[in-house]
C-alpha cells in the first residue's frame, strides 16, 4: 500500500509538472493563458479579399443587445497576419472560434484558397465546418460595410441549401476533401445586389484558379449530379397548349460505371424525380407531362455533365460516386479516370413520377 | 513543557482485562460509584444460611424476567436448602431457572462482559464460578422503515441499534445453519459486540479470517460511530472513496452474504457493513432487483452518466469557456459572452464560489431540523441563486452548470461516493482552470490511477470493470436473474454457481 501511495503521489507530481509546463505555448515551458469571454467579440463571418499584393480580412461580430454588428478590418502580407491585425481594434478581442461563414473574393479564391484551407486545417481555433462562399463581381468592402446582416443572410442561404430548396452549401472541410480527391471544388457563389446577397451558381475552383461558373440550371443539375437532394420548379406545356408548373424533387443521381472487365467504357447516370403538378390534370396529361419532364431533366443533366467534361473538371464527383457503386473497380477506375473522363460516354436515365394537383 | 513533548507509549490491552477471582468484593470494586449497579442477596431455597448474591445493571436487564425466571425459582425451589452448592449450580444450569440461556463463567472478564450485555450474575457461597443468566432488556427503537434507502417494492424493515434484533432480522431471511455469526468485543470502554456474518459453504474463508483479524486488531476506547469500524477495517484511509458498503436494509445485507461477502454488524449502529466493497457495488440499489431488468439497467446506466456529469461538467465548462471556446456552439458561446458582460469575477472563481456555496447550503440543510432545513435549502438555492444572477455576481450559465452537476451527484445511491466525487470535482475544476482540457484530463488520469490502485480485502476496487476481463456485466447492466448463474469471480467464493 505504501508503494502504491508513493506511486500515486509521484504520478500526480509528474502529471502536474507536465500540465504546468507543456500545456502553454509551443517551445516555452509555461501555462496557457485563459481568455475570459467577457471582453470578446465573436466573429461570425469572415471575408477574405486580395485587393493588390496584400490580403485583406474583414470580420463581422454580432453586436451586444442594442448595439449593431461591428466590422473589423485587417490587412497583411498573409492571411494569418491580416487576421491578427483585426484583434487589436476597439475595446474587445476578436475571437475566430465560431466563424460560421467565410466569403472569399474571386481574386482571393484564385490565389489564396489552398493557403486558406491549409491555415484552417492547422489552426485549431478555425473550424473546418465553416461554410465557404465566393463573392462574384463585387468588392468585399461593399458587402461588409452595408446594412445587411450578413451572418443571418448566409445562415438563411445555408439552411435553404441544406433543405434542398437552393444550392447546397459546402464547408471548408468538404472543399479541402474535394480538392484533394478530385483536384476541383465547387463553391457556392454569391452576388451583391447593392443591398442583399443572392446565390449566383457555383464557382468551379481548382487549386490556383477559378475555372468558371455554373449558373442557374447548370448549377442545379450539378447539385443533382453530385448526389444532393434538390427541389426545383419546371415549366411545362401540355398537349392542349396549357402552360403549367411542376414542383420537382430529386434525391440525387446514382452513378454506375459501365465497364468491360477492367476497362471503363462509360457512366450510367440514373435519376429518380418526383413531381407535383400545380394544376389539375387528367391521367393522360400526367403521362404526357411525365415524359416531358423526363426528357427535359435528362437533357439538362446531360448538358451539365457534358459541360463539366468539356471543362475537364469532375465537379460533380462522378468518379467517387461510380467507385462507391463498384468498389472492386475502384483502383482501375481511379487509374483510368483522368485519361478517359473527357470522352466518357454518359447515359442519362431519368425516371419521373408526377402527381396531379388537388 | 518538557512532559508535553514526551512520547506517550502505547499501552497494550491487558489480558485479562479484569484480573482476579470471581468474588463479590472484586465485582463490587469494579463497579463502585456506579449508581445503576445493583446487588441483591438471595436466600437459596429460602435458607437464611445459604445466601447467594445477584448482580445486575439496572436498565440493562428485564426486571420482570429476572424476578420470574431467576429470583422466584431460586428462592422457592423445592429441596434447594438441602442441596450442596455444586448441586444447586447444576440445578440452575439444567432447568431449575426458567431462563433460556444459563452459563457458567470462570473468569472475571466473562462476568464483567456478561453484566455489560445485560446478564444477571449469580454468585453462590463457596463457589468460585459465577452463573450468568441471559435476561437483557429489549428497550430500544422499534423496527421501522429505512430512512435513507427508500423501498417501493420490498421489505420495509431496517436495522436498529440492538445487535440481537438485527441478527434475528438476518436469521429470518437466511435460515440455513450455514449462516455463521462470530462475535468480537471492540472498545476497551464500550465493549461493543461486533458480529461477523458469513455463509460457511460459500464465503471465502480467507476473507472471513482477514475480517476477524482486523476487527480483533481494533484497540480503541469505544466503538460509537461508523468511522470506528470503517476506517479501521478499510485497506486505506488515504482516499475519499468508501471501501466498504453499508446498508440499513436486512434484505440487502442478506443479498450481500449470499453473493459471498462478509457482513459486519455492530451493537449501537443501525446498519450493516458488507465487505469487500467495490466500485460497481455503490451504483446498485436495493430497488434494482425489484424493477424490471430493462428499467433497472437503464437506471444504472443513467447513474454512471450522472457520475460523469457530476464530476466533469463544471471542469468542462471552465475549460471550454476559458481555453477552448471553439468547442462551444456559436449561439451558446454568444449567450455565455452576453451573460458574462457585467460579471466581475473570472470563470474559475465563479464556478468555485458556486460549488462551495452549494456545499454550504447542503451542509446547513443537514444540520437544521427538517422543517427549517427544507426552508433554508429552498431559500439558499432559489433566492440566493436567483439574486446572485440578477446582481451579476455570477452568470446564469455557471449557475445552471453547477446545479446540474450537483443534482447529478445526488443520483448516486451511496452518499460516500457522492462526497468523494464532490471533492474530486473541485480538483478537476482547478486543474481545468489552470490549463484547460489538458489539465482536466491530467487530473482525471490521476483520479483513475488512484481509484484503480485501491483494493478492499484483496479485491480490486474497480471490479467488475477491471481484473475480471469484463466478464461480469452486472456492474453496469442488471441482467435477468435467470441469466445470472454465477457469483462474482473476484470474491473467490467456494461455490461459484448460484442456481441451476
Amino acid at each position: 500500500m505504501m508503494k502504491r501511495t508513493l506511486s500515486t503521489g509521484l504520478l500526480a507530481a509528474l502529471v502536474l509538472s507536465l500540465t504546468l509546463g507543456l500545456s502553454g505555448c509551443r517551445d516555452t515551458f509555461s501555462l496557457p493563458r485563459a481568455k475570459e469571454p467577457r471582453s470578446t467579440a465573436i466573429a461570425s463571418v469572415l471575408g477574405v479579399d486580395r485587393p493588390e499584393e496584400a490580403i485583406k480580412v474583414f470580420a463581422i461580430s454580432q453586436g451586444r443587445k442594442d448595439q449593431p454588428p461591428r466590422c473589423y478590418v485587417g490587412e497583411g502580407p498573409s492571411f494569418s497576419e491580416a487576421r491578427l491585425q483585426t484583434r487589436d481594434q476597439g475595446t474587445e478581442t476578436v475571437s475566430y472560434a465560431h466563424v460560421g461563414h467565410i466569403i472569399v473574393s474571386e481574386r482571393a479564391a484564385a490565389e489564396q484558397l489552398e493557403r486558406l484551407l491549409q491555415y484552417s486545417l492547422q489552426n485549431g481555433e478555425q473550424s473546418m465546418e465553416s461554410n465557404l462562399w465566393l463573392l462574384r463581381e463585387a468588392e468585399m468592402s461593399q458587402v461588409f460595410s452595408g446594412e445587411l446582416d450578413i451572418s443571418k443572410r448566409l445562415d438563411t442561404l445555408k439552411t435553404s441549401g441544406e433543405a434542398g430548396t437552393s444550392l447546397p452549401p459546402c464547408t471548408l472541410r468538404e472543399t479541402a476533401a474535394r480538392l484533394a480527391d478530385d483536384g476541383v471544388a465547387l463553391i457556392p457563389a454569391l452576388r451583391w445586389t447593392g443591398s442583399d446577397l443572392v446565390l449566383a451558381g457555383y464557382a468551379i475552383c481548382k487549386k490556383d484558379t477559378v475555372v468558371g461558373y455554373l449558373e442557374e440550371d447548370f448549377a442545379d443539375m450539378t447539385a443533382i449530379l453530385s448526389g444532393r437532394s434538390l427541389f426545383w420548379n419546371l415549366q411545362v406545356k401540355a398537349e392542349d397548349g396549357r402552360d403549367g408548373t411542376v414542383q420537382l424533387h430529386s434525391g440525387g443521381c446514382k452513378v454506375y460505371p459501365v465497364r468491360d472487365q477492367n476497362q471503363l467504357l462509360g457512366l450510367s447516370l440514373v435519376c429518380d424525380v418526383e413531381g407535383q403538378l400545380l394544376e389539375v390534370r387528367s391521367q393522360d396529361e400526367v403521362s404526357d407531362l411525365t415524359g416531358q419532364v423526363e426528357r427535359k431533366v435528362a437533357g439538362d443533366l446531360g448538358k451539365t455533365a457534358a459541360l463539366l467534361q468539356e471543362l475537364d473538371v469532375d465537379g460533380a464527383g462522378l468518379r467517387r460516386q461510380a467507385g462507391l457503386r463498384d468498389l472492386r473497380f475502384w483502383t482501375d477506375l481511379s487509374e483510368q479516370w483522368d485519361a478517359v473522363y473527357g470522352s466518357l460516354g454518359l447515359e442519362v436515365t431519368v425516371r419521373a413520377r408526377l402527381t396531379s394537383g388537388a | 513543557m518538557a512532559s508535553d513533548r514526551e512520547e506517550i507509549p502505547y499501552h497494550p490491552k491487558p489480558e485479562p482485562r479484569f484480573p482476579g477471582a470471581i468474588t463479590p468484593e472484586n465485582i463490587r470494586n469494579l463497579y463502585r460509584d456506579c449508581t445503576d449497579f445493583w446487588e441483591r442477596e438471595v436466600l437459596i431455597g429460602g435458607d437464611p444460611n445459604k445466601r447467594g448474591v445477584m448482580f445486575t445493571i439496572i436498565g440493562m436487564v428485564k426486571t420482570g424476567q429476572v424476578n420470574d425466571s431467576i429470583l422466584k425459582p431460586l428462592t422457592e425451589g423445592k429441596g434447594l436448602q438441602d442441596m450442596a452448592v455444586e448441586s444447586v449450580v447444576s440445578w440452575m444450569l439444567y432447568g431449575g431457572l426458567y431462563n433460556m440461556a444459563v452459563v457458567l463463567r470462570d473468569t472475571l472478564d466473562q462476568v464483567v462482559f456478561d453484566l455489560a450485555m445485560g446478564n444477571a450474575i449469580l454468585l453462590l457461597p463457596g463457589e468460585s464460578r459465577a452463573v450468568s443468566c441471559f435476561v437483557p432488556s429489549e428497550d430500544g427503537r422499534g423496527i421501522s422503515q429505512p430512512e435513507n434507502e427508500p423501498v417501493l417494492k420490498g421489505a420495509r424493515d431496517s436495522f436498529v441499534e440492538n445487535i440481537r434484533v438485527n441478527s434475528v432480522l438476518i436469521r429470518r431471511r437466511l435460515r440455513t445453519p450455514a449462516l455463521k455469526i462470530k462475535e468480537e468485543l471492540v472498545g476497551r470502554q464500550s465493549l461493543t459486540p461486533v458480529d461477523i456474518f458469513y455463509i460457511e459453504e460459500l464465503t471465502n474463508p480467507d476473507l472471513v479470517q482477514e475480517a476477524q483479524k482486523r476487527i480483533r486488531e481494533i484497540d480503541i476506547d469505544a466503538l460509537l460511530s461508523t468511522a470506528n469500524l470503517e476506517e479501521y477495517l478499510a485497506d486505506s484511509v488515504k482516499t475519499p472513496f468508501p471501501l466498504m458498503a453499508y446498508t440499513e436494509r436486512p434484505d440487502r445485507f442478506c443479498a450481500g452474504l449470499v453473493e459471498g461477502r462478509v457482513g459486519i454488524l455492530a451493537d449501537g449502529l443501525p446498519m450493516g457493513f458488507l465487505l469487500p466493497g467495490n466500485f460497481g457495488q455503490f451504483f446498485k440499489t436495493g430497488e434494482d432487483k425489484a424493477k424490471n431488468w430493462m428499467e433497472a439497467s437503464f437506471l444504472r446506466i443513467l447513474r454512471y452518466v450522472c457520475l460523469l456529469v457530476a464530476i466533469f461538467l463544471p471542469a468542462l465548462y471552465v475549460a471550454a469557456v476559458n481555453f477552448h471556446p471553439e468547442m462551444i456552439p456559436a449561439s451558446l458561446a454568444w449567450s455565455i459572452v452576453e451573460a458574462k458582460v457585467d460579471v466581475p469575477f473570472f470563470t474559475l472563481f465563479e464556478v468555485l464560489i458556486l460549488l462551495i456555496a452549494f456545499e454550504i447550503v447542503q451542509e446547513a440543510g443537514l444540520r437544521l431540523p427538517p422543517a427549517i432545513g427544507t426552508t433554508v435549502s429552498i431559500l439558499g438555492g432559489l433566492v440566493v441563486g436567483t439574486a446572485a444572477v440578477e446582481a451579476r455576481i455570477v452568470s446564469p450559465a455557471v449557475l445552471i452548470v453547477v446545479a446540474v452537476a450537483g443534482i447529478a451527484g445526488y443520483t448516486m445511491p451511496s452518499q460516500e461516493v457522492a462526497g468523494a466525487l464532490r471533492l474530486w470535482r473541485l480538483v478537476l475544476v482547478i486543474a481545468a482552470g489552470i490549463s484547460g482540457l489538458f489539465g482536466m484530463v491530467a487530473a482525471a488520469v490521476v483520479l483513475v490511477h488512484h481509484v484503480a490502485a485501491l483494493e478492499s480485502f484483496g479485491v480490486p476496487y474497480l471490479t467488475p470493470f477491471a481484473a475480471v476481463g469484463g466478464e461480469q456485466l452486472d456492474g453496469v447492466l442488471r441482467r435477468p436473474l435467470l441469466w445470472v448463474k454465477f457469483r462474482e469471480r473476484a470474491l473467490k467464493v467456494q461455490n461459484k454457481r448460484n442456481q441451476k
